[in-house]
């Protein structure tokens, strides 16, 4: 008898405020109303997807020394969008982005374990760090935490949830340097005695903490031989924990853009390409990269000639792209001006060539193969994927590549039951707990 | 008196450890079958936003209100839930906002609690309600011939810097369907003052308790055999000049039974027929491509004032 084949794990990631969202599209709707919400979970569903993700953000993005108003703006709170979806969906995973920083740890503990009853069992916490100064001004404690002490906070917040949702009801008391708390907790195990918890965060520390405490790792869109590098990183790790390959999913985040043909998706790749990253879009890629002001420059002109500047980050503080930048700036910009030079590119065209890449592109069958191949040669174990489009950029995914995902038995055709943890093939107790239990 | 219709709530709390999720859904039907203007969601082992974002989908007519301590949250938070269950019901949520005794709470959550609650619930109050304003109706014009998705001068920061807190916003989610989600507050004594100087819409308080509040309600405990002379007592909260009732029933079809066909006999309160808006029956499909039908708005049912926009008002 062979081996049943590796399952193909996907997960929706409702479209979010960055660039990659194209809200100029006439298909672009509300990225508030619930029943956007509802169409692409049940969407997702309905293409026997794992998890439907929600992203978080604390505050609005700032550039320039004013709200960046090039993206989407705007979103709902997480766990309610979940908690109602929770009425209109059955069968798929609901996973919301918390900040173990901003949100307290009773309150997370509390609200996991609701959405896990509400959704007989259906709850995952895509654990993430911060420290940002600009979302802290939204809480009562401020940027209190120093970046060092990110992964204190999550680990001790962690092991609190971790001990009530295992031991329900009863007295408890956490004496952490960063949770120290005690109480009466009153609320019963969750269904699926632990939500699933993601870890995003790509780091050393980061790894170590997934490899340690977390059921999956959301993780960067890489080629395959990257891929499996970083499967054996993050699974090499393990072992040390008492865990097996197969107790931690790796999840890359992708997008994708189908056609009829392979060149056909090339053609309209190129032209969501564009509209992810408008003129205006590209001056403040390039701002961020450069950390200086670039408002005099033509986006359809050639790149600024001056020259970027390190140190503190005073354009776009607070941002992902211009901290990932800091100390190879002027190697990056030397990188892009042989782009630019050799390819006779704009600055906007050096932005799409460089910031707009989609990570599968093509037919139907195309981009099955692609996303069956990266799982079955382990580069991971599925993946979250972004569309383009709010809220039916999901539709012609469903229709056309998960029919033939099917086909080769690397995707479910019916429901299993259980809980989502169940479905994930991933044990019932925390890292910690698991091994003690099998000793 | 001649006021208007007394203006009934139910108050929906759950077994521990485990709540019954089907009940709950039952009973928020029943109170919206019955014409009740809204449910509170008490506190008890699950979240009451959570609870109440479930129901709103679950109903189509009925105003959910959760219970949400301002003693342990963060302002912002409850600020962005609130304001999400007030989309997914189109305009029928609300908050009953309870402030905690700092002694029942002390190791509870990460910050150092005051021991000034109404003082820290005054100032919460304001910033949950500043971050609803935060954005202006129309903020978001996604404009393509400039690429821009809001208007950022319709978006501001709140800068609240208070004795107990500071916020500096603006809110991550736009300002709800009913601008200000209807603020009930339930509270005695100093701590009610404080907060209906805060400007609540609905003071929730004992029996009796006088109250500057546009609104004012009463709890009302009723027992499972204890129907015959409710509605009696209810018509003479009426005519004491109270504008609601919360019924805490053990067994909340029976009580609603027992007294809408007197209250109706008595003047206090028409049948649920003769009410404003859709017939009950859940919720529509929410993505219904013909929308929701439009229930009135919570604020709408309780004869509130439209909430009016800080920052618009300052234009």
């Amino acid at each position: 008898m062979t081996a049943p084949r590796k399952q193909v794990r996907l997960a929706a990631h409702f479209p979010g405020v960055n660039n990659t969202t194209v809200w100029g599209d006439p298909a672009s709707g509300s990225h508030i109303d619930f029943a956007g919400f509802a169409h692409l979970a049940r969407t997702a569903e309905r293409a026997m997807f794992d998890l439907f993700f929600l992203a978080e953000g604390l505050s609005l993005r700032e550039h320039a020394g004013h709200l960046h108003d090039l993206d989407v703006v705007g979103r709902p709170d997480a766990m309610t969008v979940l908690s109602a979806l929770a009425a209109v969906t059955e069968r798929i995973g609901l996973a919301a982005t918390l900040t173990t920083t901003y949100h307290e740890p009773l309150e997370v503990a509390r609200q996991l374990a609701t959405l896990d009853h509400l959704s007989d069992g259906r709850a995952a916490w895509n654990l993430v760090t911060s420290t940002d100064a600009v979302s802290g001004a939204n809480f009562r404690r401020g940027a209190y935490l120093p970046y060092d002490g990110r992964y204190d906070r999550a680990g001790e917040l962690l092991g609190l949830a971790d001990r009530l949702w295992r031991d329900g009801p009863g007295p408890f008391r956490a004496e952490g340097r960063q949770v120290d708390l005690h109480g009466e907790w009153d609320l019963a195990s969750p269904p699926q005695g632990r939500p699933v918890i993601l870890q995003a965060g790509d780091s050393d520390a980061g790894r170590e903490f997934a490899a340690q405490r977390a059921d999956a790792v959301f993780t960067r869109h890489a080629s395959v031989p990257e891929g499996q590098a970083f499967v054996r990183d993050v699974k090499g790790r393990l072992a040390r924990y008492g865990r097996r390959p197969e107790d931690l999913l790796v999840l890359p985040g992708a997008t994708f853009v189908l056609g009829d043909t392979d060149e056909d998706a090339r053609e309209q790749a190129a032209h969501v390409r564009r509209q992810q990253v408008s003129g205006p879009t590209a001056i403040v890629f390039a701002e961020q990269l450069w950390n200086r002001d670039l408002s005099a420059y033509d986006p359809d002109g050639p790149l600024p000639d001056v020259d970027p500047v390190e140190g503190e980050i005073t354009i776009a503080p607070g941002s992902i792209p211009a901290r990932a930048f800091a100390g190879k700036r002027h190697e990056t910009v030397e990188q892009l001006r042989a782009l630019a030079a050799r390819d006779d590119l704009s600055l906007r065209d050096v932005m799409v060539e460089t910031r707009a890449r989609h990570s599968f592109v093509g037919s139907p069958e195309t981009v099955a193969d692609e996303i069956d191949r990266h799982v079955q040669l382990d580069a991971c174990d599925g993946f979250i994927l972004v569309p383009h489009i709010t809220p039916g950029g999901l539709d012609a995914f469903a229709d056309r590549v998960v029919p033939l995902l099917q086909e080769r038995g690397s995707l479910r055709t019916a429901w299993e039951g259980g809980t989502l943890r169940d479905r994930l093939g991933l044990p019932r107790w925390s890292p910690a707990e698991s091994a003690v239990r099998a000793d | 008196m001649s006021h208007r219709p007394l203006l009934l709530a139910a108050a929906l709390a759950d077994r521990r450890p485990l709540p019954d999720r089907g009940a709950l859904v039952d009973r928020a039907r029943t109170a919206e079958a019955a014409g009740l203007e809204l449910v509170t969601i008490e506190p008890g082992p699950f979240d009451p936003l959570l609870v109440a974002a479930h129901l709103a989908a679950r109903t189509s007519r009925i105003g959910i209100a959760p219970v949400v301590s301002t003693t342990t949250t963060e302002p912002f938070h409850v600020s962005t839930a609130l304001a999400t269950i007030d989309v997914v019901a189109h305009g029928r949520g609300g908050w009953v906002a309870q402030v905690d005794d700092p002694a029942d709470v002390d190791g509870t959550v990460t910050w150092d609690v005051t021991a000034d609650a109404a003082g820290d619930a005054a100032e919460h109050l304001e910033a949950v309600r500043a971050l609803w304003d935060s954005w202006e109706d129309g903020a978001e014009i996604r404009d393509v011939a400039t690429a821009r998705f809001i208007d950022r001068d319709r978006v501001h920061h709140v800068d609240l810097v208070g004795e107990h807190l500071s916020v500096r916003g603006p809110s991550i989610t736009p300002r709800p369907p009913q601008g200000h989600p209807v603020v009930l507050a339930r509270a005695d004594g100093p701590a009610a003052e404080r907060l209906v100087a805060a400007g609540v819409d609905v003071l929730v308080a004992a029996e009796g308790a006088p109250s500057a509040a546009p609104r004012r309600f009463v709890d009302v405990v009723v027992a499972a055999d204890a129907h015959d002379g409710l509605a009696a007592r209810l018509i003479a909260l009426h005519a004491d000049g109270a504008d609601g009732v919360v019924l805490h029933a053990e067994d909340l079809a029976g009580a609603l039974a027992a007294v809408l066909p007197e209250l109706e006999r008595a003047g206090v309160r028409p049948a649920a027929d003769d009410r404003d808006g859709p017939p009950p029956g859940g919720p529509a499909d929410p993505e219904d491509p013909a929308g929701p039908a439009a229930p009135p708005t919570l604020r709408e049912r309780l004869g509130l004032a439209p909430a009016v926009n800080r920052f618009e008002a300052r234009a």
